[in-house]
């Protein structure tokens, strides 16, 4: 491609011509080339006048209590003095991003304990501890995994219930608390197959922080031991009543 | 206010990076009328720009980061942002709904009579440079950038083959280099 066609396609990307189609695509072609993304930044620095066309209009006041709903941005921020410190902001600012697709995954949860209470009892688990469920899912659509940790015997159970990865790729398994790095729990590239952990693979362990997430990775998992793509499910844990998720397999 | 201008922006988004809540809130709360009225003139729905907005602010939060002063102002990054959520978002709608007949005379005369209260065009350069392209090619690249025409909205705005916008976006475009100077 000529310098004058690759100013060309990143001139009509910026102004905003292009199909959805080709929009990713010259965005997946920006990171691996320099001029053409110094191309896009050329166009979005000159053209960028042209807003004073526009007039301004102030967003309903609602609208920001929106944005800090969905970034998770109500509480202190942590300070970033460190770099150790940077490190946790910038988790923390990614599991903010993530956070949104959770508020849903907490309702189903909550309906899930409720289809788990009226079946009936199993006997031999006497309930010594707190008991949690998180349904990990998509933004509310069919649950792709369901965790269970019960403090009173120290155990997590994963069941995986939907959602096979690709050929070819993995579904990892991670859990994340604010302040410490994903921690992967494994593959869970099976539909009805689990995982049985102990509740120290985890960590520090707390009901309220915990994520968890599923993100996809090359075959047999992160080559890095931490996540290399978004999550595509993620879920919350929320008390759950007697009865475990073991029995829905 | 001149919001293009402000290098205060600059220093929170840098805040906004570092975690300080306090500054994102500033910085929204000092970008977010400008960066409204561009998504509510691409998207032509209320709801909409402010899905549009909600999700460019949750972009900035989370992408404060990967912001460079060296490659541009905060405000030309705001922008970008905003406008591709927005132009994002109308790609994924299959209606097509155009303005009128003379929108694109209308904003190039916003342009060139910034009404009170909106930010004059900052280099004059690129009013400057638009005037001396042909009217067909200044009219399409207003269109495209201010109100979020695609090359087909602007094929049935003109009544022409999408080539013929192609090609008249991409010679306003060159002729638009030639005149600003190349990076």
């Amino acid at each position: 491609m000529t310098f004058e066609e690759k100013s060309a396609w990143a001139g009509e990307y910026v102004l905003g011509t292009l199909s959805a189609d080709e929009r990713r695509r010259i965005e997946a072609a920006m990171a691996a080339d320099a001029e053409l993304a110094a191309a896009v930044r050329y166009w979005e620095e000159q053209l960028v006048g042209l807003t004073a066309a526009v007039p301004s209009e102030a967003p309903p006041p609602e609208l920001w209590d929106r944005i800090e709903r969905a970034t998770g941005n109500a509480t202190a921020p942590l300070s970033a003095t460190s770099e150790a410190g940077a490190d946790i902001v910038a988790f923390r600012r990614k599991v903010a991003g993530w956070r949104t697709a959770t508020i849903a995954a907490t309702a189903i949860a909550a309906a899930l304990a409720a289809i788990i209470i009226i079946r009936p009892g199993l006997e031999d688990e006497p309930a010594t501890g707190e008991r949690y469920v998180a349904v990990v899912d998509r933004g509310g659509e069919l649950p792709a995994l369901l965790v269970e940790v019960n403090t009173g015997n120290g155990t997590v159970a994963v069941v995986s219930v939907a959602a096979e990865p690709p050929a070819g790729r993995s579904h990892e398994l991670w859990y994340i608390v604010e302040g410490s790095d994903p921690r992967s729990l494994g593959l869970v590239d099976t539909v009805g197959a689990g995982l049985e952990l102990s509740l120290d693979q985890l960590g520090a362990f707390s009901a309220e922080e915990a994520l968890f997430a599923i993100t996809e990775e090359p075959l047999g998992g992160s080559p890095t031991g931490q996540p290399t793509s978004s999550p595509i499910f993620t879920g919350r844990l929320v008390p759950a009543p007697d009865q475990n998720v073991r029995d829905l397999q | 206010m001149d919001a293009l201008s402000q290098p205060r922006l600059e220093a929170l988004v840098e805040r906004t990076a570092a975690g300080d809540s306090a500054a994102f809130r500033a910085l929204y709360e000092a970008s977010s009328a400008k960066l409204y009225g561009i998504a509510l003139r691409i998207c032509r729905d209320r709801g909409l720009a402010q899905d549009v907005l909600q999700d460019a602010f949750v972009k900035v939060w989370t992408r404060a980061s990967s912001y460079r002063p060296e490659h541009g102002r905060a405000m030309t990054w705001l922008a970008s942002v905003t406008r591709n959520s927005a132009i994002d978002a109308m790609r994924k709608r299959k209606d097509v709904v155009l303005g009128t007949d003379d929108e694109g005379r209308q904003l190039i005369e916003s342009l060139e009579m910034p009404a009170e209260g909106m930010d004059p065009v900052e280099s004059g350069a690129l009013r400057t440079c638009l005037e001396g392209i042909e009217e067909e090619h200044r009219t399409c690249i207003v269109l495209a950038y201010c109100a979020g025409y695609s090359r087909e909205e602007l094929a049935s705005r003109f009544d022409r083959p999408t080539g013929t916008i192609k090609t008249w976006l991409h010679r306003g475009l060159a002729a638009l280099r030639d005149c600003l100077g190349a990076p």
